[in-house]
């Protein structure tokens, strides 16, 4: 019985610490990615080389600060919101192959499942920002659940492109299929789908073109305004979380996952992420703020029809491919 | 907080366990540590000192190298850095923002006028020092500092946290005895100035006429009202624009015991706010005003600054809060 336990809890307790590694470390890299693009130096003098033990120290000021909850909110809700957001984000790395040879629960429909749990998240953003009880943090999150709900279609299209060319929707399936080529090489529908993506990756995990959620000029910080402590820790830390799943996500389907050109292995899918973050992060740093109307046109107007387009070409081709090899 | 009594208590049966204090100790150290190197201010500036602080926390100096960054939300943010002058109205600002903190919280005084009030310590509106307002750990003198000095203050209070130690200060020297004037005691003896205005004088119930038909000539817009004080009487002047010809026109008004004139509003919108400007300062009455509140001081603030017979250089002074409101503002914590 404790055996069995042991072997359930394991390899998720190796999961989430290395990936609560990865993802302090990625806060890091952002400030000094963030220094080196303003000319700065960033992270310095906590910790030897280059500021190295800056993330630790984070934690830690956070772990001892006061919590504090709003007067006249909905307590339950309030401590509820961000356990949710974290449990969720971290939840839907069980599907992803990006530590151990296997991903943790390999079904057929894996990257269905994938973008099922990680949809979940405005859940737990919405009733945070609702039990705030603060004027921008109720502003912030109704833009936000907008927002995503309405980014979530071409994200989820510009990914059926792919699986449709595979034919599958199991991540194994998809890796296995790139060993030859990767999905951004193929002609016209690779790099339609991988543009559609990418921007509403940028919209799904709140980054600058569209982080209207967290506009500190209008909302001081959007729907992490009453949260104080180890609480604003696990929004900081899950929605850093949460981002890199999209990123390891982009390298499975497009950049071919452990498909090198010299070698095959997993860890190249944490490498390919982690550039993909980089450029995101690149983005973050150069780009301005663009408003809410605006997002929405474009979302609606451009992004929503263009992707059924490539979808509907997507499945004339498979059809026409099966159709003439028979 | 919590029981006090209690938690010390439980601290106390801890203690006695073999090795507490060295574990205690240590992780004391440890938090300590990671409390000094990550203070997240709060995005907060007040006046000309804010600007040497942003200098401070952009590319040359970098703050963000101490693992400084700021946060717009006072939840999370760690260190308040008092940068420029604390008027009355602001003081009270500052006190929320403050008590919005998540303890533990510390305090910078940055620029000689959050320090003492500096050379605006005598003026009506200014708290001459924010240490009669909220505890303050660190004061950095300058006018405003340079970054570097910001920096050292920065270290300063690093070396606070790192060491356990916590100095907040109240201001703690003795408050001083207060005069209390009524503001009908103070009086000043009457100078002679002399009027200078040479432009068009017109009689104040002409005013609505005379407006209305400079209106109609294409003077829409109303570039500025403002009072002059020449002890006997008050003068009003109004300057009109026409922006298609291009011409300017200035007439006045002097008022002379009854300090009552119609108001412009309903003919010019711009005048709204201009008017309400000239009651705070000088007690205009604008009849017919729609909203005739104090703009720039508080609510329930004595007198009106720029009148001549307004005593601006006491420091006793009968107006402003004194030393021993505040200190009843500070118990009541």
């Amino acid at each position: 019985m404790f055996n069995s336990f042991i072997e359930f809890a394991l390899p998720i307790f190796k999961t989430i610490s290395i990936l609560i590694l990865i993802v302090a470390y990625l806060v890091w890299l952002e400030r000094k990615v963030a220094a080196k693009m303003q000319s700065r130096v960033g992270p310095y003098s906590v910790g030897y080389p280059h500021g190295w033990l800056q993330p630790l120290a984070d934690a830690l000021k956070l772990m001892t600060k006061d919590d504090s909850i709003p007067k006249n909110s909905d307590s339950l809700l309030f401590n509820l919101g961000p356990v949710w957001i974290m449990v969720v984000s971290l939840a839907s790395f069980a599907l992803l192959p990006f530590y151990f040879n296997n991903p943790m629960l390999n079904v057929d429909l894996s990257f269905m499942l994938f973008i099922a749990i990680s949809s979940l998240i405005i859940i737990g953003i919405f009733i945070s920002g609702w039990s705030s009880n603060n004027k921008y943090a109720l502003i912030s999150v109704l833009r936000m659940t907008a927002q995503i709900i309405s980014y979530e279609i071409p994200l989820v299209i510009s990914l059926l492109i792919p699986c449709i060319l595979i034919g599958s929707l199991s991540f194994g399936e998809i890796i296995r299929y790139q060993e030859d080529t990767w999905i951004i090489f193929y002609p016209l529908l690779g790099q339609l789908s991988f543009i559609i993506f990418f921007i509403s990756a940028l919209a799904e995990g709140n980054r600058i073109p569209f982080d209207l959620s967290e506009a500190e000029s209008e909302l001081i910080s959007g729907y992490t305004t009453e949260y104080s402590g180890i609480k604003f820790a696990l929004f900081y830390l899950a929605e850093y979380v949460h981002l890199f799943g999209i990123c390891v996500l982009g390298s499975i389907i497009f950049f071919g996952g452990s498909n090198g050109p010299f070698f095959s292995s997993n860890i190249l899918i944490v490498i390919k992420a982690l550039l993909f973050f980089t450029l995101i992060l690149f983005i973050r740093w150069s780009f301005f703020r663009i408003r809410i109307d605006q997002l929405l046109k474009f979302n609606w107007v451009k992004l929503i029809p263009l992707s059924f387009a490539g979808l509907l070409l997507a499945c004339l081709l498979k059809y026409y491919m099966d159709f003439s090899s028979l | 907080m919590g029981d006090v009594n209690k938690s010390l208590k439980d601290i106390g049966t801890f203690m006695k366990l073999p090795g507490a204090n060295l574990f205690i100790t240590s992780t004391d150290q440890l938090f300590n540590w990671a409390k000094k190197s990550s203070l997240w201010p709060l995005s907060f500036g007040l006046a000309c000192c804010a600007i040497e602080m942003m200098a401070t926390f952009s590319s040359r100096y970098d703050l963000d190298r101490l693992g400084m960054i700021t946060r717009a939300s006072p939840r999370q943010a760690d260190l308040m850095i008092v940068a420029g002058t604390v008027t009355v109205k602001m003081a009270e600002r500052i006190k929320t923002l403050y008590d919005q903190m998540a303890g533990p919280k510390w305090v910078i005084a940055a620029g000689s006028c959050a320090i003492s009030g500096d050379h605006y310590r005598h003026i009506y509106s200014v708290v001459p020092g924010v240490d009669w307002v909220i505890p303050v750990d660190v004061y950095v003198p300058g006018c405003p500092p340079t970054p570097e000095a910001f920096i050292d203050g920065i270290l300063e209070l690093q070396n606070i946290i790192g060491e356990g130690k916590t100095s907040p200060t109240f201001n703690s020297s003795p408050v001083p005895e207060e005069k209390t004037l009524s503001p009908l005691e103070v009086t000043k003896p009457p100078k002679k100035s002399k009027n200078v205005i040479e432009s068009e004088f017109i009689d104040k119930t002409n005013l609505i006429n005379h407006s209305m038909d400079l209106k109609s000539q294409g003077f829409t817009y109303l570039k500025f009202i403002t009072a002059t004080d020449f002890d006997t009487n008050i003068v009003l002047t109004y300057f009109l624009g026409n922006n298609v010809s291009n011409k300017e026109v200035e007439f006045n008004i002097k008022l002379d015991d009854d300090m009552k004139v119609s108001s412009l509003s309903n003919i010019y919108s711009g005048a709204d706010w201009q008017e309400r400007e000239i009651f705070d300062l000088f007690g205009i009455i604008f009849e017919g005003h729609p909203n005739l509140k104090r703009i720039m001081m508080p609510d329930e603030w004595i007198g009106h600054p720029l009148r001549k017979e307004y005593v601006m250089d006491s420091h006793y002074y009968p107006y402003r809060p004194t030393r021993k409101e505040y200190e009843k503002w500070k118990t009541e914590l």
